[in-house]
């Protein structure tokens, strides 16, 4: 790991240049640890793949501080150390008009269903979020589903969207342009301030689960999303 | 109850406070105002807290009807500031009374004026602050840019003008804007390099609050790839996507990104970037990390001891004065 100043205000923990769960679970770690430390003038640390953000008040604080703080980290217990994360069940009613390029896959000789059995069931990992307020980026795609994007992007993707870009699979939690290739749609609300703190519901090292639901389930959950009485099912997991 | 009803809102009119800080790994966008220093200053002239709400007007301003006995102030770009007709200067806190029309002209010198209101105006608050992020539509008023009609609210009821006065800053004709290393800085050839800080570079028309476009001699990596390995944005960075011409990211950036980054403009000459206008021009000069931290924190001492700002004795009469005129006008002839 090397430690760089690139603005006043933060440091930024550069580890090996390329997308590991075992690097995820050493930088998603290594931030608890920091937090614990609760250091006066730390203002917020930001998770990347291969990065850590620390921002500071250097009115109250220096790089030096932090930096002999960190001295003190442990590595390799933070290496082998689980995760606490939590894994999050997401809805998703896969195909007919939530997931319109269900049968685009075809060209890599998958029939719809063979592509949401690929697709639904599976742990994907957080590695990060970005782009835009609860948009992941996860890991742990089946190869037999990657797919470039749309050489049209569309103009409007709704907002629960889940679908493929590349080697990715996402989710958009709001109404937004894009290229994906659409498989389905969740009836949650991935950004939804009547959470308050919880407005996004999960982080960088959380796991997320996508359960394949009917149309009727999907209408069902929705009703039960706008009166607030539904419950996204999490548990604990450990990596 | 309301403290303004907006007539026209002018080019681009957000609430912002500081910005939301803490959630840019959920992938939020830090927002708040891009002229930190002005927004603070305008704040002070009533005193209310650095980080109270106040309303980023750009380029033209808006107009407003005066819904309460109220006082406002504003600081940052020169506007011309009509109240009822009456020509007002930016910098100072100002008097209202309900009924009043204030209105906004085009921006004189600068781009980005500040008005403040006693207590800060109110706004959707999402995860602490209540800066509007227009891409995302939220915070501020309704996730948007203020429209005709809007009603807008505050949280303090003073009526009081304090008789503060920003200090005029001297006229500057800024041509060096001051940057960092990158965390890609290396990735870059020599020659890309030299041209960086050598070549003038002019603002784009497309520049926004998201970053501020450039225009002038592309710059390209040893290897020609422009692309990494997603990792957060940080404010001011000079990010350089393939066609080579710079980027610097502002306040609504995404909160990460995939492009190689030169260098990161330093804090306070951010705050001369926020004040520029498309086709202004500059040239990079790159200073040390040590020099930038000493700039921005005499910065923020200077701001914290309101060091921009003195009272002006006469200034508690400055409304009066023209009230009393207005008056010797319609009928107290006998004054003369």
């Amino acid at each position: 790991m090397e430690i760089n100043q690139y603005s006043e205000d933060s440091l930024t923990l550069e580890f090996e240049d390329k997308i590991s769960p075992e690097i995820n679970q050493l930088i998603v770690n290594l931030e608890q640890w920091i937090k614990d430390q609760e250091i006066d003038g730390l203002i917020e640390t930001v998770i990347s793949f291969t990065n850590l953000l620390i921002y500071f008040d250097p009115m109250k604080t220096s790089r030096e501080e932090i930096i002999k703080k960190l001295d003190q980290v442990d590595f390799d217990a933070l290496r082998r150390k689980d995760l606490p994360s939590q894994i999050f069940e997401i809805p998703v009613c896969y195909g007919g008009k939530y997931g319109p390029d269900l049968d685009l896959f075809e060209e890599n000789g998958l029939s719809p269903q063979e592509v949401i059995d690929l697709h639904a069931d599976k742990e994907y990992l957080v590695y990060m979020l970005g782009f835009m307020p609860g948009f992941v980026y996860l890991g742990g795609l089946d190869e037999r589903i990657f797919k470039d994007r749309l050489n049209n992007p569309r103009t409007n993707i709704p907002a629960g969207s889940v679908g493929i870009g590349g080697k990715q699979t996402g989710m958009y939690p709001f109404d937004s342009p894009g290229g994906w290739n659409l498989l389905g749609r969740t009836p949650i609300r991935l950004y939804d301030t009547r959470r308050g703190e919880d407005t996004i519901l999960y982080g960088p090292g959380d796991k997320i689960v996508f359960k394949s639901i009917t149309e009727e389930r999907y209408e069902e959950i929705l009703q039960e999303v706008e009166e607030g009485t539904y419950q996204v099912p999490v548990r604990e997991g450990n990596a | 109850m309301g403290i303004i009803k907006v007539r026209r809102p002018g080019l681009m009119s957000t609430i912002q406070d500081l910005g939301r800080i803490g959630h840019q790994s959920s992938g939020f966008s830090p927002a708040g105002v891009c002229d930190f220093e002005s927004a603070a200053l305008a704040n002070y002239l009533l005193e209310n807290e650095a980080d109270c709400a106040v309303i980023e007007m750009t380029m033209q301003g808006m107009s407003f009807d005066v819904l309460k006995n109220t006082v406002i102030a504003t600081a940052g770009a020169d506007m011309d500031l009509f109240i009822n007709g009456e020509l007002f200067p930016v910098g100072r806190a100002l008097s209202l009374k309900k009924g009043d029309h204030v209105k906004f002209g085009v921006v004189k010198e600068g781009l980005r004026t500040y008005l403040a209101v006693p207590g800060g105006f109110k706004g959707t608050e999402v995860l602490g602050s209540v800066s509007t992020h227009v891409r995302s539509e939220i915070g501020g008023f309704k996730g948007r840019a203020l429209e005709r009609f809007d009603i807008l609210e505050n949280h303090g009821s003073d009526v009081q003008a304090f008789p503060y006065v920003i200090k005029k800053r001297e006229r500057q004709i800024i041509r060096r804007i001051r940057i960092m290393e990158g965390p890609e800085y290396e990735r870059f050839s020599e020659e890309a390099k030299e041209k960086l800080v050598d070549e003038w570079y002019v603002i784009q028309n497309q520049s926004d609050r998201m970053g501020i476009r450039l225009d002038g001699e592309a710059i390209t990596t040893v290897d020609g790839s422009h692309d990494i390995i997603s990792a957060p944005t940080q404010l001011g960075n000079v990010q350089v996507p393939k066609n080579g011409l710079p980027i610097i990211l502002l306040n609504d950036r995404q909160s990460s990104g995939g492009y190689t980054r030169i260098a990161t403009v330093c804090k306070v000459d951010l705050l001369k970037l926020a004040q520029m206008k498309p086709g202004e021009r500059f040239k990079f000069e790159m200073i040390s990390i040590e020099k930038a931290q000493d700039l921005y924190t005499k910065k923020m001492n200077d701001l914290k001891v309101r060091q921009a700002i003195y009272a002006d004795r006469e200034h508690r009469h400055y409304r009066r004065v023209t009230a009393e005129r207005v008056e010797s006008l319609l009928g107290g002839a006998e004054n003369e």
